[in-house]
């Protein structure tokens, strides 16, 4: 029995970087081989991560590839993750790993009817910090969570990101690139959603990109770059959720919930680490010791020092199978993540409360003792 | 056989299965005589089978292997140097080391340390070391083994993370350092002080980062699984470097560290 998977990655774009960088930090898996459509791209992260370099074609022929990691933009995903369920293999996917539920649907079949894993990020929710707070609300520390707030505001990526097109095309807007973060953490620690309400709006119709070799060059925007939705959860809990590309400045916090007895401030799901808060009554309480992994700052980012545990959900995945046991950022779990935010995408759209059809269990709870289990 | 780890070796990571037991046959066939592995890469049944294909002495060929972070508990760390040996197909491993130190707060850094004094004892290793561990843990580790124990401390060592103190350190102790990434995962391509020494040589600035940290003395483990890489990697052994080019390349250090410590220590 295997105790490493071989990972083959589709897609050498920006992210791939980020992944091919936690190499080593997790046990179940091992990169083999890296693809893209452009052979230059693939060779370039061949060289620097001593792995091998082919076409897509010849990386899902691979018999050391047990799990293809897909990389490619959003309106790939779909295809590339049925070729590769076509070969035999696992797939774990960027988010979102399908641009709309039927798509994901067919996907899970395809899985299921070959007895492989598929899988998507986000994986974010699996941080020391969020895993702190899931472990903070099953011990009931704020009671019955009545309500909460959350928020994903910015300008937008056309300022850091060299070829944003992306971004502003469907499947990419604040909703679907940041919301799953949001919508994944908020499911983890609160269970399925199970109706939603929406306004949307685009303030510019084009953006101008602000790096790298088109600089200066504008792009068509085709995707809502403001969304505010009132999502109401199986459990009873409504949540305020805004996410935006049109707001320069704010000073709200990312994630609130207001239980029956005390609030729990959550910091930001696009990340693994951060500063959780619980207040019970109007009173600052101590947490609990909580030593886990995923809180260690390992990298740096434009505003100073993050934890970046990216591969986590993959590793988990790898484990699950290597165990025979369900992975936690599992495509059933994604899939409701996607219905969530194309139901609101759809309220938005034709201005109607939107029920969600499918559900979801929660993740297993992923405590400090678990996540070492993942790392070398 | 080898009573030092030879400076050069083959780093083995993402060499799964049967492609990945061809590609360290085809390092073995350009000279590699020093395969480095890890329980956690998956790679110990390729090492130990293209060794046996190979046909070459086992007493020619240094093998090392990394006691996983996860499998330094008192009931793990022993029974998985048993399971290494058998992925191996060895009777006893060249050098093992523990990979991290344990990031679990209910394992003890003084357990893990005396099983490693254990195996060797054992037999099961021939010489022990250790990998990501910094002074303060080399000091520790010191003095629960005694002095003369441990052969090497695996870091990462690059032209732009030198790591000085730690090396230094190693030396006064006669650790040999091992470099991991000592390509800078590429970034050693760009430069343009290597590249201009490179060209002096008629080679690529890859081999002269290599070539340097063989003549600091330190061993080195470059991983590629492309053939004319390996073999460009493996014949930067008979790069010479000049005082003044050694100078030139110590002046490129800027503490820019690739691997991050997200399972590791405080750096020196």
């Amino acid at each position: 029995m295997k105790d490493v998977l071989g990972i083959g990655l589709i897609g050498c774009g920006v992210i791939s970087k980020a992944y091919l960088e936690r190499a080593r930090t997790f046990s179940p898996i091992s990169f083999v081989a890296v693809a893209d459509r452009d052979e230059t791209a693939a060779r370039r992260q061949a060289d620097a991560f001593g792995v091998e370099a082919m076409s897509p074609a010849a990386l899902l022929a691979r018999e050391d590839v047990d799990i293809v990691l897909n990389l490619t933009p959003p309106a790939a995903h779909a295809a590339v993750s049925t070729a590769a369920l076509e070969a035999g293999k696992h797939v774990y996917s960027e988010k979102p790993f399908v641009l709309d539920p039927a798509a994901g649907r067919g996907l899970l079949d395809l899985a299921a009817s070959k007895g492989l894993r598929l899988g998507s990020a986000p994986d974010t929710f699996l941080g020391g910090s969020h895993q702190l707070a899931r472990h903070l609300v099953d011990a009931g520390a704020i009671g019955r969570i009545v309500s909460g707030t959350c928020f994903v505001m910015n300008h937008g990526m056309e300022h850091w990101h060299p070829s944003p097109d992306f971004f502003y095309r469907p499947g990419g807007g604040p909703l679907f690139d940041l919301g799953p973060y949001y919508l994944a953490n908020l499911v983890q620690l609160l269970g399925p959603v199970r109706r939603v309400s929406a306004l949307s709006a685009t303030a510019h119709p084009t953006r101008r990109i602000g790096v790298g070799p088109r600089i200066g060059e504008d792009i068509p925007v085709d995707v809502p770059t403001t969304v505010q939705a009132l999502l109401g959860f199986a459990s009873g809990t409504s949540i305020l959720f805004a996410a935006s590309w049109d707001v320069w400045q704010h000073d709200l916090a990312p994630m609130a919930l207001y239980g029956e007895t005390g609030t729990l401030h959550v910091p930001d799901p696009n990340f693994f680490g951060g500063t959780v808060r619980l207040t019970q009554g109007s009173e600052e309480v101590a947490l609990p010791d909580w030593d886990h992994p995923f809180l260690r700052n390992n990298s740096r980012n434009s505003k100073g020092p993050v934890a970046d545990f990216r591969a986590a959900g993959l590793a988990d995945m790898a484990q699950a199978i290597i165990e025979g046991r369900s992975h936690r950022c599992s495509d059933a779990f994604a899939l409701h993540v996607i219905d969530v935010l194309c139901a609101i995408d759809r309220a938005a759209r034709e201005d109607t409360v939107v029920q969600v059809a499918s559900g979801a269990d929660r993740p297993e709870a992923l405590d400090g003792h678990a996540a070492r289990a993942l790392m070398v | 056989m080898h009573d030092r780890i030879p400076l050069m070796g083959l780093g083995t990571y993402g060499r799964l299965g049967d492609d990945g037991i061809a590609a360290i046959r085809k390092g073995l066939e350009i000279g590699y005589r020093h395969l480095d592995t890890a329980q956690s890469y998956g790679t110990e049944p390729m090492v130990g089978r293209a060794l046996r294909d190979s046909g070459l002495a086992r007493e020619d060929v240094f093998v090392t292997t990394k006691v996983a972070q996860k499998k330094l508990a008192k009931s793990d760390f022993i029974p998985s140097v048993d399971q290494s040996l058998r992925d191996l197909a060895l009777d006893v491993i060249d050098l093992v080391l523990i990979h991290w130190p344990s990031i679990d707060p209910d394992v003890a850094f003084e357990s893990y340390v005396e099983d490693l004094g254990k195996i060797q004892e054992q037999g099961k290793a021939r010489l022990i070391g250790v990998s990501n561990f910094p002074i303060a843990l080399l000091e520790r580790a010191t003095a629960i083994l005694g002095p003369g124990r441990l052969h090497t401390d695996q870091v990462e060592i690059q032209p732009f993370l030198q790591n000085r103190r730690l090396v230094d350190f190693c030396r006064s102790r006669a650790i040999v350092p091992t470099a991991y990434v000592p390509l800078a995962k590429g970034r050693v391509a760009d430069d343009p002080v290597l590249a201009e020494i490179a060209d002096v040589h008629g080679a690529s600035a890859s081999q002269v980062a290599l070539a340097w940290l063989m003549h600091r003395g330190v061993a080195v483990i470059p991983a590629s699984a492309n053939e004319a890489r390996m073999r460009s990697n493996f014949e930067a052994q008979v790069l010479k470097l000049s005082p003044e080019e050694m100078d030139r390349i110590a002046a490129l250090d800027r503490g820019d560290r690739i691997i991050a410590p997200e399972v590791g220590p405080e750096w020196d």
